[in-house]
């Protein structure tokens, strides 16, 4: 049987049924975003690599769980990938790794479409103002709460709600500009 | 207008919402909106529209490339996941005790799955599953364990495949062994010699299981008995059975 031909949806309904095949080939297909985010969430070392393992397990364990009805896997591995990670830098009580943005693009074999849009995503992310940007990412990938994201810059906690507020609308107004100019090119 | 609208302005919803999509808020206010989405649409329209800004943000990060080994750790975890069910589920069944009636019709099943599927010859599967076990559900016999003194309120089950090498052994209410010794198992030949099937422990509630792998098909053995012997086993019973049971006379029985 080629897993490979496979959907997303059908490859979770024989991780269900507890073909492991099927599970590989979603790890093949979506190991390295997870990957990069936690990543990016828990910088280099053992536990990233732990999260990972936990994320594809999980998604193993909650196959039956999976709804395509309700969204697309790989959002929903992301979160699954995301909230383990904020277990962790819970756990660690630090900060979240250091912060970039501006790396040489590189690409998810097999996923150009994917690499694309991260593409547009990185440059709507680059073109939002600063202290946007800042309250997004730590929040989302250094798992502070907005308390905490005020309190860490030492500004009042409307300021940061502003700022996160503006930011995902401006992002959203960004992606959509960067979709209409591709959709026209 | 949903009521989580009314209550604020509409400046401060979406702040809650952008908040709730970054999952910035504590835990109890986050509950609080997950339990909103179920009956407010508005609610949901508003979380949706961020939806590509949340997707960005986590596809933004650097690429990089898991480690090679990390594949095979992820399959390796969920193949110890996916081990025949049976097997999982006995391990963390709490001891039967004097319910160990109740759970026959079920450890029979599982004993049988453990007969025909734990050496593992095929990938594992439901399908499999399901013709493994109803493969082993005809052909499979099962022997009563008697007990003796020593375990007066020992119970156990043997379960056999007559012409296969394996047979699973359930028992409960053993009674519990000092840390140097364990349970052996022992495979009763016709002229009355002793072949060791292996040796296991029992969990505080005196509840354990072996599966045996025998140098001959289970039709050649008269019987099954177990004794209790230092750790690692002997070569031959040191000490009296505790319990034991005999092919011949299940298959009367039967």
């Amino acid at each position: 049987m080629a897993y490979t031909n496979l959907s997303d949806e059908e490859l979770m309904t024989r991780c269900a049924h507890g073909e492991r095949e099927a599970l590989a080939v979603l790890y093949d297909r979506y190991a390295t975003p997870v990957f990069s985010l936690v990543m990016r969430m828990l910088g280099a070392g053992m536990t990233a690599e732990e999260v990972t393992q936990d994320t594809f397990v999980l998604l193993w364990r909650r196959a039956e769980q999976f709804s395509a009805e309700r969204g697309r896997l790989l959002p929903w591995l992301l979160t699954i990938a995301r909230n383990r990670a904020i277990d962790e830098l819970r756990r660690r009580q630090t900060g979240p790794a250091e912060v970039e943005l501006v790396d040489a693009v590189g690409g998810y074999p097999g996923l150009e479409e994917l690499t694309l849009q991260r593409i547009q995503m990185r440059r709507a992310l680059a073109q939002l103002p600063d202290a946007q940007r800042e309250a997004l990412e730590l929040a989302y990938y250094g798992g502070m709460t907005q308390q905490e994201v005020a309190e860490h810059l030492s500004l009042p906690l409307g300021t940061i709600k502003t700022r996160m507020r503006m930011g995902l609308q401006r992002l959203r107004d960004l992606l959509q500009e960067t979709a209409t100019l591709h959709d026209e090119s | 207008m949903s009521s989580e609208k009314q209550r604020l302005s509409e400046e401060e919803f979406q702040d809650r919402v952008a908040a709730y999509c970054l999952g910035a808020l504590p835990p109890e206010e986050m509950a609080e909106i997950e339990a909103e989405l179920e009956h407010s649409p508005q609610l949901r329209e508003a979380v949706a529209a961020y939806d590509a800004s949340i997707a960005a943000l986590a596809l933004a990060p650097a690429i990089q490339t898991p480690p090679p080994g990390l594949r095979d750790r992820v399959l390796a975890q969920v193949g110890e996941a996916a081990a025949p069910p049976a097997d999982r589920t006995m391990r963390v069944l709490p001891a039967p005790k004097r319910r160990f009636n109740e759970y026959l019709p079920w450890l029979a099943a599982a004993a049988m799955f453990l007969l025909a599927v734990v050496s593992g010859a095929r990938a594992w599967t439901l399908q499999n599953d399901v013709t493994d076990l109803q493969q082993a559900l005809s052909t499979t016999q099962t022997v009563p364990m008697e007990n003796s003194s020593a375990a007066p309120n020992a119970q156990g089950r043997f379960y056999l495949a007559p012409d296969s090498h394996r047979g699973v052994l359930v028992v409960a209410d053993m009674p519990p062994l000092p840390s140097d010794r364990e349970y052996q198992l022992w495979l009763i030949r016709p002229d009355g010699g002793r072949e060791s099937g292996g040796t296991f422990r029992v969990d505080s509630g005196g509840y354990g299981t072996l599966l045996v792998q025998a140098s001959q098909p289970m039709h050649q053995y008269t019987g099954v008995g177990v004794t209790t012997e230092p750790m690692g086993g002997s070569v031959a019973p040191t000490t009296s059975r505790v319990i034991g049971g005999s092919f011949q006379k299940a298959r009367d029985d039967y």
